[in-house]
């Protein structure tokens, strides 16, 4: 039973063209329904802010690389999670990092969820659809 | 006679008989000889028996008879010399030895008379008869022997005294020498007479003479005994002589020693007292029996031990024949007392010393030993004006005279009824009736001197000799100028006499008493010249070279001060004064210090003759005083000047208090101060006397310029008592400000000169004297200056250390934050293409399998074997970077639980690969960094699984337990093991023992366990053997 909005997109967050494909990828073979919406770096995932505002569909969860050209990925975490609207929508960092200061950053600034990304392809595979058994499936989000 | 007894002999033997009789008989013949003849007479009978004639046959016996009479006359010698050595070893004084040894000549000896005769030092040498026995008659009296070179000198008894030769007179009667008492002689029946020179070592006495009765006696065996007793006698009297020098003396000594204000004792060479007097008992409280074999050291101060030491040392090795110090001692009480010590080693007749004399003076008691001297000559004194003195007058008119009631008493005599010049001849000494005479008569005629006195000798009645002084004034004189009347005065003067004989017999001792006084000594007559003085006076005061003797003390001084002529004629009326220190300024322009006493000298009479100084001169003493003064002065500054420049730290303020305290200090009238820089010397400070003194343009030298520099370039200070004329002083800026001398002090640090300090006089100055003060000053300024420079270093340097220790921090942190954008990098931008090419070969094998045969499949999956060794590497690299820069944090660690983790997230591996797997840990509960720790075990842990993949039966044992330190955890296994040799690489990072395919590994991962125990302050050590498995230990402190 889905209780979920299929319809509502997740927005990926990744500058790496290989790391998208293979995010889209996964999505596909996981057989995720939702509309994906990517933003290249920074400024264009705080782009999607204004459309937002102008009646666009707020994304199911938003998966956040931190490593990102122009505007870091933590400070994009930062002004979403700290406006009134958006700070609701559920970001799950997705980053390759692991350092300890940039896990207890990103959830001092209200990061739902960290995950590591995994090199090895079939564990790639394995988080991505936990991701969407989690956080599309399984989870609630606000309305 | 002959005749008469021939007459008898016929009547006598009247029998007819053949018969013979013997006679003998004696005639003296024209010449005087005595012969002796022996007449055999024989009564020639005829034929009947009836005496017809004699025949008389005389032979000459003379020698037969001189025969007889010499063994008879050599018994009586004999004997006589018996007795006479008997008398001379009973004999107690010289009178009563002469008179029985002239008695036993005479008595024993069968001699007519023996007379003993002493030669006389007097100008007419005179033999003046000690002693006479025998048949005499007043013959002596009319001697007059002399043993001039005289006619009356070549007498047998002149002769004798003179040449040391026995004299015969074999026949008084014909002897030519004899002639002057031939009469006198012959009228007492004397006939031969010997005169035997009384001889000692150093010189002739006087003579015993004998008479014989005998014609032609003392014959060589006679004469020979004579001279033996002769010879006896001499030694007799100069042995007596001796004795009684010897008591005198010694009893003089004994009186000085035990009577002197000062302490005096005699000690042994080992410094043990033998002999102490009165007052050194006194002074040290000990009574004498206790003091007397006490040591020296017993009773010296324990800090003046080595002053006694050393003195008896220097004389023991004849350096000085006496010292005088002063030291310490103490006495009974326990108290100390400072005396002056006078000691001179005394030696024997063969230069052995065998005593010390040592004199020693209480100081603090000094003045109470003055005032008892003073009373003691006081006595003295007033017992020497008890003289009986007559007074008589003398008219020559009546030839009569009036005297008082004891004149004749001092002739030996009764009151005389008249009294002329006869009376006084006759009571007079024949030897002094000529002279006393010839006094009076040349006195009384006319222009003769009204005055006269002289000294003379009169003989009692009972023989014994007494002096008498008699002074006359003639008081009236006739008109030719004779005098008439004549007046005076008479006094026994035998007592002042014998005391003058006595000192005149000691003088020599006396002299030698003063002269080699350890003491400088100087006796003076009333008009100050010198009498005597000691040798350690002429030493001290150069006068060695010099006959002072008789001169006046003004005369070989001249320098001498009108004070001092003062207080010698303060002394010489009576005054006794002394000084402890006294300046002496010499003609050499020398100034000596003395130390002296001066004390008048009494006559007999008790006038005073002069004065005595005692004195030493104490010049040494004095200037050491002196400099000890200085020098505490001089310390007492350099405290000062050395406190004042330590009291801050700054320089500028060093410097102006170094400069502004040594003017006052050396009283200098400037004080430069330059510091060194390189080559470059530069004014810091400069302080003036008179503040507003100008000085011209600030200077500055180079090293080596002007004697400033100059003393900076050698390294040694430099005077210039002259700078106008020392080629050295080049700076004209000095001598335009009117200074004259200069002093450059290098101020020195270690090896290094810092600078100099220049101080000038405008007075011309000698800086020798406090050459050594000024540089330990200079030393004392370049210390604070040093300790100035050395603090403004300090500030300097902990001021860049800050500036440094900032920039490196910033550094580090810069270090730091790009080592964790690496490690970020490293994590991102390295994982992201690995990550690109796992899941492309991935898609690649999965979407496209069918087009790939079995070799492309292969390559794909190695491409991902290599991915994923290369995402390990990066992962391991990453924590390792993590644990250097992580903060350690510190926990509580349940060690049992950990491990049971660890195992349980390699369960798999294990059950699959059956390994056997021990845990014997304590549950225990330890203080560590949880994570470090779960990451050390964690890697030993995999790496025992690791190296146990081609055991047959792998086992692993991981034990807990109790350290010194802490808490030791062992993981052991039976895997491949390695070489001990290895046992610190295989901690290094990318340190491999194995090839990747045989054991697969980043070679990070011993590392991180090293890097993780050594951030908790832990250790990680191995031990292995190769085929056998290893052992790890960590080691967690407490």
């Amino acid at each position: 039973m889905n209780t979920n909005d299929t319809t509502r997109p997740i927005l990926l967050v990744e500058d790496n063209p290989m790391d998208v494909d293979l995010t889209l990828r996964a999505f596909k073979k996981s057989k995720v329904a939702n509309p994906i919406q990517v933003a290249r770096n920074g400024e264009e995932a705080l782009a999607f802010l204004p459309r937002w505002l102008a009646g666009e569909p707020l994304p199911a969860i938003i998966l956040l690389d931190l490593k990102l050209p122009k505007i870091h990925g933590l400070d994009v975490l930062r002004q979403i999670k700290s406006h009134p609207q958006f700070a609701v929508i559920p970001i799950i960092v997705l980053t390759s990092s692991q350092e300890d200061a940039e896990v207890k950053t990103a959830y001092q600034l209200g990061a739902n969820s960290y995950i590591v990304k995994p090199v090895n392809f079939e564990k790639f595979l394995e988080v991505v659809s936990q991701i969407e058994m989690y956080w599309i499936l399984l989870n609630t989000p606000p309305r | 006679m002959f005749a008469r007894t021939l007459k008898k002999s016929f009547h006598a033997d009247s029998e007819p008989a053949k018969f013979l009789l013997i006679l003998k008989t004696s005639f003296v013949q024209k010449n005087g000889e005595e012969r002796f003849i022996r007449f055999n007479n024989t009564i020639l009978h005829n034929a009947q028996g009836k005496i017809i004639g004699t025949t008389s046959i005389g032979e000459d016996i003379t020698e037969s008879k001189h025969d007889e009479d010499s063994i008879l006359r050599m018994n009586r010698a004999l004997r006589m010399i018996s007795t006479c050595n008997q008398i001379m070893v009973h004999a107690q004084d010289e009178k009563t030895l002469l008179d029985e040894i002239c008695q036993a000549i005479v008595n024993v000896g069968g001699y007519q008379l023996a007379w003993v005769g002493f030669a006389e030092q007097d100008r007419a040498r005179s033999v003046r008869p000690a002693a006479q026995a025998g048949f005499e008659q007043g013959y002596l009296e009319t001697l007059k022997i002399t043993w001039s070179d005289t006619r009356r000198g070549h007498g047998p008894t002149g002769t004798a005294i003179r040449t040391g030769e026995p004299i015969i007179a074999r026949s008084i009667h014909t002897d030519p020498n004899f002639a002057p008492w031939r009469s006198e002689a012959l009228k007492r029946g004397y006939a031969s007479s010997i005169a035997l020179p009384i001889k000692n070592k150093e010189q002739i006495l006087g003579a015993l003479n004998v008479y014989s009765t005998v014609s032609g006696a003392f014959y060589a065996e006679e004469e020979k005994l004579l001279v033996e007793l002769a010879d006896d006698l001499a030694y007799g009297l100069d042995s007596l002589r001796n004795r009684e020098a010897l008591r005198l003396s010694e009893e003089r000594f004994h009186t000085a020693f035990e009577q002197s204000a000062s302490g005096m004792c005699l000690t042994s060479l080992e410094g043990t007292l033998l002999s102490v007097n009165q007052a050194m008992s006194k002074m040290f409280g000990f009574s004498k029996e206790v003091l007397q074999g006490k040591h020296f050291n017993e009773i010296t101060h324990s800090d003046d031990l080595e002053i006694g030491q050393d003195a008896v040392r220097q004389m023991m090795l004849d350096e000085v024949p006496s010292v005088s110090f002063e030291k310490r001692y103490l006495r009974k009480s326990g108290e100390f007392f400072s005396a002056h010590v006078s000691s001179a080693l005394l030696k024997d007749a063969s230069g052995q010393p065998f005593h010390f004399i040592t004199q020693i003076e209480d100081i603090s008691e000094r003045k109470q030993a003055e005032e008892a001297l003073i009373e003691s000559e006081e006595r003295l004194r007033l017992s020497t004006e008890l003289a009986n003195v007559a007074v008589w007058e003398y008219s020559f008119l009546s030839n009569t005279m009036s005297r008082s009631k004891n004149h004749d008493k001092l002739y030996g005599l009764d009151w005389q009824e008249l009294w002329d010049i006869n009376t006084f001849l006759n009571a007079t000494h024949p030897d002094d009736r000529g002279f006393s005479n010839e006094m009076i008569q040349k006195s009384v005629a006319t222009g003769g001197p009204d005055h006269y006195k002289f000294d003379f000798r009169v003989v009692y009645p009972d023989r014994t000799i007494h002096w008498l002084m008699v002074t006359g004034q003639v008081v009236e004189r006739n008109p030719d100028g004779q005098g008439t009347i004549v007046r005076g005065c008479l006094m026994d003067i035998t007592e002042r006499k014998q005391v003058e004989q006595a000192l005149f017999r000691n003088e020599h001792l006396l002299r030698l008493f003063v002269e080699n006084s350890p003491a400088a000594i100087a006796m003076f007559d009333c008009d100050m010249k010198y009498i005597i003085a000691s040798h350690r006076y002429l030493i001290d005061y150069e006068l060695e070279k010099q006959e002072i003797s008789g001169r006046s003390h003004y005369e070989v001084f001249p320098e001498i001060p009108e004070r001092w002529k003062e207080i010698h004629q303060r002394c010489l009326a009576g005054a006794t004064e002394r000084a402890e220190e006294d300046p002496f300024p010499r003609a050499g322009g020398k100034l000596d210090w003395v130390r002296w006493e001066i004390r008048p000298w009494y006559e007999m009479t008790g006038e005073i003759g002069g004065i005595i100084l005692f004195s030493e001169v104490i010049t040494d003493r004095v200037l050491a005083k002196e400099k000890i003064r200085q020098s505490s002065l001089e310390l007492a500054a350099l405290l000062s000047i050395g406190k004042k420049v330590n009291q801050t730290l700054i320089l500028d303020e060093v410097v102006s208090t170094a400069v502004k305290e040594m003017v006052k200090t050396v009283e200098a009238d400037v004080v430069f101060l330059f510091l060194r820089k390189g080559e470059k010397l530069t004014l810091a400070g400069i302080s003036l006397k008179k503040a507003n003194k100008k000085f011209g343009e600030m200077p500055w030298h180079h090293v080596g310029e002007c004697i400033c520099g100059l003393a900076v370039s050698k390294g040694q200070p430099l005077y210039s008592r002259d700078i106008f004329t020392d080629m050295r002083c080049t700076w004209e800026e000095c001598k335009k400000a009117g200074y004259r001398s200069f002093a450059a002090l290098p101020l020195r640090s270690g090896e290094e000169i810092i600078g100099v300090l220049g101080l000038g006089y405008h007075a011309e100055r000698d800086f020798e004297p406090q050459a050594g003060f000024l540089e330990t000053l200079a030393s004392q300024v370049a210390s604070g200056i040093r300790k100035a420079q050395l603090h403004a270093d300090l500030q300097h340097y902990i001021e860049g250390l800050e500036q440094r220790v900032a920039e490196r921090t910033a550094a580090l942190q810069a270090a730091n934050k790009e080592l964790e954008t690496f490690a970020y990098t490293v994590s991102h931008d390295l994982k992201a293409p690995l990550r690109g090419i796992d899941g492309y070969s991935r898609l690649l094998l999965e979407e496209y399998n069918s087009k790939l045969d079995e070799e492309g499949r292969q390559f794909l999956f190695n491409v991902r074997t290599a991915t994923g060794q290369m995402n390990q590497l990066i992962e391991d690299l990453l924590q390792y970077s993590r644990l250097e820069r992580r903060e350690v944090s510190s926990g509580s660690v349940n060690l049992s639980a950990l491990v049971e983790s660890l195992l349980a997230e390699r369960s798999d591996e294990i059950k699959q690969r059956d390994i056997r797997v021990t845990v014997n840990i304590p549950r225990k509960i330890i203080n560590a960094d949880p994570e470090g720790l779960s990451l050390a075990l964690r890697n030993l842990l995999d790496n025992a699984l690791k190296f146990t993949v081609n055991v047959s039966k792998p086992v692993i044992k991981i034990n807990g337990r109790e350290s010194e330190i802490g808490y030791m955890i062992e993981v052991c296994d039976n895997g491949i093991g390695f070489e001990l040799k290895y046992q610190e690489r295989i901690f290094e990072i990318f340190q491999r023992l194995h090839r990747a395919e045989e054991y697969p590994g980043t070679g990070i991962g011993l590392a991180i366990v090293r890097k993780a125990m050594e951030r908790m302050g832990g250790r990680v050590w191995a031990d292995s053997t190769p085929g056998q498995g290893a052992t790890f230990y960590l080691e967690v402190p407490r």
